[in-house]
């Protein structure tokens, strides 16, 4: 009994904390749809990738981000969004850390694009750090935890067993 | 192995295939990002900074030893204090709120040259971006900035 209250606990958190992940790429997610071309303009800030490179990516990722944020939040296509989550947080954080290393004075454009808006610094760093972390207990717990197509596939069970 | 299950991979490259398709699908129905038709199509702040022209060296002279342009400085105030580009106006990006206001007295077709310290710093093609949000029609990103210019033994002040 214990044990199975324990369990419980852990699935409400650890079904928290995978939505808190969720609507964090979602909201990251909105400002770079609306405006890709401003988006592109913070990729290229970076020194990384070329105007024409970074105008691809400012077209596909925030959608990468908002199809994984609905995913978390909505417990659909957990391990995959989980997947891409850690991926492109480790991304970014590797880019921040470059962007840093080089000294370069830059918006992140992580969530707002406008230029004098989040200026790039360590608490960038910090944040991506404890963002993968919740990536990571999620992709280590996301067996257990609660999700909507869990919930759909005990409906589909039960219906079964009325018949 | 475990940890990348196929289940996993499945699902993420189905995202990212939606994502590709969404992606495309939006900006090209709305006409944004890579299917952006017309720069004046849109307002947006990059919109802007891509617009703005970039100025070599031997540009950003010309127009210094001529006096055609108002060179400002989007470095922070510590920085300008320091040194700067002889006739340049401070307009700290992090402060520009608070300092734009001094803006309106110039001319909105006036030709601008803004700067900050180098190839390292980013502040300069920012600045020009909020300053062709606020209607002025000829501004010019001096890339090489700060360091480019001493560099080359220009005029500087102190």
């Amino acid at each position: 009994m214990k044990r199975a209250e324990r369990t419980s606990i852990q699935d409400i958190l650890i079904t928290l904390v995978r939505m808190a992940l969720g609507m964090v790429f979602i909201v990251a997610s909105i400002d770079k749809i609306a405006d890709p071309t401003a988006f592109a303009t913070s990729v290229t800030g970076y020194r990384i990738v070329p105007q024409g490179p970074a105008m691809l990516m400012a077209t596909v990722l925030p959608w990468i981000e908002l199809l994984c944020g609905l995913g978390l939040v909505l417990g659909r296509f957990v391990r995959g969004s989980t997947l891409l989550a850690l991926v492109m947080l480790t991304v970014f954080t590797i880019a921040v850390l470059s962007a840093l290393w080089r000294g370069l004075d830059i918006s992140c454009g992580c969530y707002s694009q406008e230029p004098n808006a989040e200026r790039l610094g360590w608490w960038k760093v910090g944040e991506n750090g404890f963002l993968l972390m919740m990536s990571v207990l999620i992709w280590c717990r996301s067996r257990i935890a609660p999700t909507l197509e869990r919930f759909l596939q005990h409906q589909s069970e039960a219906l079964h067993k009325k018949e | 192995m475990r940890v990348f299950s196929k289940t996993a991979l499945a699902e993420a490259a189905t995202i990212v295939g939606a994502a590709t398709i969404l992606g495309f699908v939006f900006t090209g129905i709305t006409g944004r990002g890579v299917f952006r038709t017309s720069p004046a199509a849109t307002t947006s702040t990059a919109e802007h900074t891509i617009t703005s022209r970039f100025l070599t060296f031997e540009e950003a002279r010309a127009l210094h030893s001529q006096g055609r342009a108002l060179f400002l400085d989007s470095r922070h105030a510590y920085d300008f204090s320091l040194g700067h580009i002889a006739g340049a106006v401070n307009v700290p990006l992090h402060d520009f709120d608070t300092t734009h206001p001094m803006l309106s007295t110039i001319p909105r077709n006036h030709i601008l040259v803004v700067y900050c310290d180098g190839e390292e710093c980013n502040s300069s093609v920012a600045l020009a971006a909020l300053l062709h949000n606020r209607g002025f029609a000829n501004v010019n990103v001096y890339f090489g900035g700060w360091y480019d210019w001493r560099a080359h033994n220009q005029p500087t002040e102190p």
